[in-house]
């Protein structure tokens, strides 16, 4: 099992290494019908891909998000103002818990006596 | 000939360390998928999804994008990923005993500890609160809240919610130990059953969805879809969508989560310190959350007749199934003939619930409307 899928990672890592360069140097100024050829590959998807990369001269450019910037430290005072939102928050959380448990019990109240009353 | 094996070969010269150590975290993540089945239907895409997007040039990477744009930006995916959630959970355990509901409540306490300490270690508000969200164990929730705050971690956050609700039995049992006696661990409670109505059992995901939505408006998406995937469970007459939301919508969605989160795993943005500091922030969000509960436990104890174990209040912690399944585990392994199963069940699947109001109050605090 282990061989196994250490194979399948090597040739994995082994061909998507190749194709991205092999696609972008070979495809983007490649004529109309060396895009035809992907075709004979006989599998949509790829030929979909392969197709739109020539067409897309952009389709390289991947968007880069902008790097985590974090300026690390400590922060004390950041630490006690936020002790707000602990105190906010679990006052909110005891209290919409609690507004369930009630309806709950009302529910179950409810559905005994309805029950005593059909018995 | 040369050109050929430049062209084919080029793109060697164009890997960089930087994703060599992100195939490492992706191999480290397929392994505990494969070898220790640790959250498997999420590591394992997640895990390949980072070696994806981390090869040089890689075409997937656009791909992806497409699919993060489409499933994750708008919180799509998670949010449908909690019908199928909804509908595999059974609520009678809390119906049956609602007052569990409140132990759920008290787990959530590491989220906004969580959040103290990341303001304490310089992240932003609106980033320190998308962090603290890892406490609530609960990946779709954790996506809508770093999503709708417009985080920069999101893939940080993913992987530190996902690695540590697989790693719960090794990190509760330990705190749960350090805050309990042996005579606490070994109380046992008898489980009452009581006869919960069909009608109850449909009016509960009606009416906390709509006392949610109403304190928490920010929330209605994430526990309205929940609640409905409940719905098609308990309304008897739709029970091939419930199974199919249990079963094929959820697999679905779960395999596009992985693969699609992995796009915020890339190099550049994943390597960074602060990735270190998010996971051990994560691991404090989990070990506060377990004392949350097992302190609320105990604290209710000084004061009521009827004895409560302790350890049921870490399963408050959400992670569903795991965290009840762990617990029950040390309940018996203390004494074979305590039987806390159905008492942790309903903790755990209240910590559900509570972790969704929290995340729910996280936003009506930090979104801006």
């Amino acid at each position: 099992m282990k061989k196994v899928l250490s194979c399948l990672f090597l040739l994995v890592l082994v061909f998507a290494a190749v194709m991205p360069m092999a696609l972008a140097e070979e495809a983007a100024p490649v004529a109309e019908e060396e895009t035809l050829a992907i075709i004979g590959g006989a599998d949509g998807p790829t030929a979909i891909l392969v197709a739109d990369t020539t067409e897309d001269e952009n389709a390289e450019e991947t968007e880069e998000a902008d790097a985590p910037k974090m300026q690390f430290g400590f922060y004390p005072d950041r630490f006690v103002d936020s002790l707000q939102y602990m105190l906010k928050g679990l006052v909110g959380i005891f209290l919409v818990t609690g507004l369930i448990i009630l309806v709950l019990v009302v529910m179950d109240k409810a559905g005994n006596r309805k029950k005593k009353d059909a018995e | 000939m040369a050109d050929f094996f430049q062209s084919l070969l080029g793109n060697v010269t164009n890997i960089t360390w930087q994703m060599a150590v992100m195939w490492v975290i992706g191999g480290v993540l397929i392994y505990l998928a494969i070898k220790k089945d640790m959250e498997p239907s999420l590591l394992l895409p997640m895990g390949f999804g980072a070696i994806l997007v981390n090869l040089p040039l890689s075409g997937a990477v656009e791909t992806l994008t497409v699919l993060f744009d489409a499933g994750i930006a708008n919180e799509l995916f998670p949010l449908l990923l909690f019908i199928g959630i909804g509908a595999m959970i059974d609520f009678g355990p809390v119906l049956n005993n609602p007052k569990l509901m409140l132990f759920g409540a008290a787990a959530q306490f590491g989220i906004f500890f969580t959040l103290s300490m990341a303001r304490l270690f310089g992240f932003d508000l609106m980033d320190a609160a998308s962090i603290a969200v890892i406490g609530a164990a609960d990946g779709p929730t954790s996506i809508v809240v770093a999503n709708a705050l417009n985080s920069k971690y999101l893939g940080a956050i993913m992987v530190a919610a996902y690695s540590y609700m697989a790693l719960v039995p090794i990190v509760q049992p330990p705190v749960i130990k350090l805050l309990t006696t042996k005579q606490e661990r070994l109380i046992r409670m008898p489980y009452e059953q009581k006869n919960v109505t069909k009608t109850t059992r449909i009016l509960f995901p009606i009416v906390v969805t709509m006392l949610v939505g109403v304190v928490a408006p920010d929330a209605v998406a994430l526990i309205g879809f929940l609640m409905f995937g409940n719905l098609l469970r308990e309304c008897g007459v739709l029970d091939s969508l419930s199974e199919t939301a249990q079963k094929v919508l959820a697999n679905l969605i779960t395999l596009f989560l992985g693969l699609t989160i992995a796009v915020r795993m890339q190099a550049d943005q994943f390597l960074q310190p602060d990735t270190l500091l998010i996971m051990g922030l994560g691991l404090v969000a989990f070990i506060f959350d377990t004392a949350g509960g097992v302190m609320f436990a105990k604290l209710l104890n000084l004061f009521s007749k009827k004895k409560i174990n302790p350890m049921i209040g870490a399963c408050g912690i959400s992670a569903f199934p795991m965290s009840s399944r762990v617990v029950h585990k040390m309940g018996l392994k203390e004494d074979p003939q305590n039987f806390l199963l159905m008492h942790t069940v309903g903790v755990n699947v209240s910590g559900q619930i509570a972790s969704v109001i929290a995340g729910g109050l996280i936003l009506s605090f930090f979104m801006q409307h």
